[in-house]
């Protein structure tokens, strides 16, 4: 890490995850200069957050090999790859410029790169229940940061809800903490399909099967086919209605984390202008840590050739792009095979939802009031006058629900209802007005 | 320890706490002043939804958990009467 640049970047690359991280080594490794910032203070993304001092080899996942890896790669490229983190990337100006945010709203940058690699990750999917904003209720995937960064279990009862193999691996990172979980509760009936699942690679078994052996060991009550409907505060924590086929469970915890799989973060950053740019990983694909070192790497050899094409051998780049498009294939037909291990029926669910549930969390609006718009309102009618989308979010938690909510078929539709508007998250007028000491550019 | 203070009260944090995480651990779920359901406290975790927004001495709204911890800082609930702590 450099404090002060004296090199010109040629690429920019936000987001230090496995894609982020590959691609910055990849490009530096052919002579570029790169700069790789992310708005968190640490290295790793979702998957491989470190903590800043120390580690805690009962945290570390499957991914762990590769990571390191990465980091000497990393260590190798020197100050070809300058490291900035609590670094937020903020959007692209007409110019083709990229705005970097202080995390911590005090100054901004500017960066003027050829390229730009946007490796910013998933969102988690939550899908909306009563009483899903109250304090203690959070993702699957914040619990698990809490755990990856501050090498700590929550001293606190926690039930896992939801859908998908992230609550196996969260559930299994607490009980190895020391700190099972009250319950672990998935939707759907990945036991059912199990057969569906033959065909995945031998590394997912292995995962699945371990983070299972874990929790089942110590004796924590997985509810296969049951969903968490209700949350309410009570005296002495949170209550929950567990609804299943044919029964209803009732349960008491602190904390709640929810999880109903991810989607790409890529709001608000659509580049103009005549800069290259290229997506990278979760941010693109969605596929997961396995995918998206290979497709970090992929996205840098596509850059490589734009804009150092001498630096590349043309029948070796094209060798590898070969393979790695056939390592992210392999991992598009694993995914492929989970969704249909983990069925559920989402629609119904939310044709379940009572109208007071919160459908956006930042302003606090309701299905009742996305139901006042009438059948079939116009994106425009969501947006403006139910204020559904607009708020401090952006939309990344609740637009996939209106969109299916304000729709007959409950299909759900992301696109059409959030733009490619920047900034990408706010920014305080402070931090919009005061320049970075080190922001060279009027100079 | 290290100590940063919430709202004038000290809470403790480890070289590797974020405030979001400090808080957590303290057993602090809400960051808001109000019943409201809205931006009270942890949710994403990493920066996206905005919901853990606390205030700095310098009034600024950071996110918690994009927050280091510093020794003695201040940090109060992001509501409007957060300034009549000062």
């Amino acid at each position: 890490m450099t404090e002060s640049r004296t090199k010109p970047v040629d690429v920019l690359v936000v987001g230090a995850g496995l894609a982020g991280v590959s691609a910055a080594c990849r490009l530096a490794e052919s002579g570029l200069q790169v700069r790789l910032v992310d708005q968190a203070l640490s290295l790793g993304g979702a998957v491989l957050r470190q903590a800043q001092q120390g580690t805690d080899r009962r945290l570390q996942g499957v991914h762990q090999a590769a990571w390191q890896a990465l980091m000497n790669r990393l260590h190798q490229a020197g100050d070809r790859v300058e490291v900035s983190l609590g670094l937020a990337f903020s959007g692209f100006d007409n110019s083709g410029a990229a705005m970097l945010v202080h995390a911590q709203q005090v100054s901004h940058e500017w960066l003027h790169p050829q390229a730009v690699v946007l490796a910013t990750g998933a969102t988690e999917r939550v899908r909306p229940r009563t009483g899903w904003t109250l304090p203690g209720v959070m993702t699957a995937g914040a619990l698990q940061i809490l755990m990856k960064t501050s090498l700590r279990a929550p001293q606190k009862r926690v039930v896992i809800a939801g859908s998908g193999p992230l609550l196996l691996a969260v559930g299994a990172q607490l009980t190895k903490l020391g700190q099972a979980p009250l319950a672990l509760i998935e939707e759907s009936n990945p036991l059912q399909h199990w057969m569906k699942s033959a065909a995945l690679p031998w590394a997912y078994w292995r995962e699945g099967v371990a983070y299972l052996f874990t929790l089942i060991k110590a004796g924590v009550p997985i509810h296969f086919g049951h969903q968490v409907t209700r949350i309410a505060q009570g005296d002495a924590g949170l209550k929950l209605t567990v609804q299943g086929k044919s029964q209803t469970l009732h349960l008491e915890t602190d904390l709640v984390a929810l999880h109903d799989g991810i989607m790409p973060n890529s709001y608000g950053m659509r580049p103009e202008g005549k800069l290259i740019w290229r997506v990278a990983g979760d941010c693109a694909l969605g596929l997961g840590a396995r995918a998206s070192a290979a497709h970090g790497e992929r996205v840098a050899l596509d850059i490589i050739g734009l804009l150092a094409p001498l630096s590349v051998s043309t029948a070796a780049t094209a060798a590898r792009i070969r393979q790695l498009d056939k390592a992210i294939e392999t991992e598009n037909n694993a995914q492929r095979l989970i969704k249909g291990i983990y069925q559920s029926d989402e629609a119904a669910a939310l044709r379940a939802l009572p109208s007071d549930t919160v459908i956006c969390r930042c302003e606090n609006k309701t299905l009742a009031d996305l139901q006042a718009l009438g059948p079939n309102p116009t994106q425009r009618e969501i947006r403006l006058v139910g204020r559904f989308a607009m708020g401090s979010c952006q939309g990344r938690f609740c637009s996939e629900w209106v969109g299916a909510l304000s729709c007959q078929s409950l299909q759900p539709q992301v696109k059409p209802l959030v733009g490619a508007r920047w900034p990408s998250k706010p920014i305080s007028i402070r931090a919009l007005t005061t320049p970075s000491p080190e922001d060279k550019r009027g100079q | 320890m290290s100590h940063f203070f919430w709202n004038g009260w000290p809470v403790p944090f480890t070289p590797n706490d974020t405030v979001a995480s400090a808080l957590f651990h303290q057993g602090v779920l809400r960051f808001s002043e109000s019943e409201s359901p809205v931006n009270n406290g942890i949710f994403c975790g990493i920066g996206q939804c905005q919901a853990c927004l606390v205030q700095t001495l310098s009034g600024e709204r950071v996110e918690a958990c994009l927050t280091p911890c510093v020794e003695n800082a201040r940090f109060f609930s992001a509501s409007p009467s957060a300034q009549a702590h000062d």
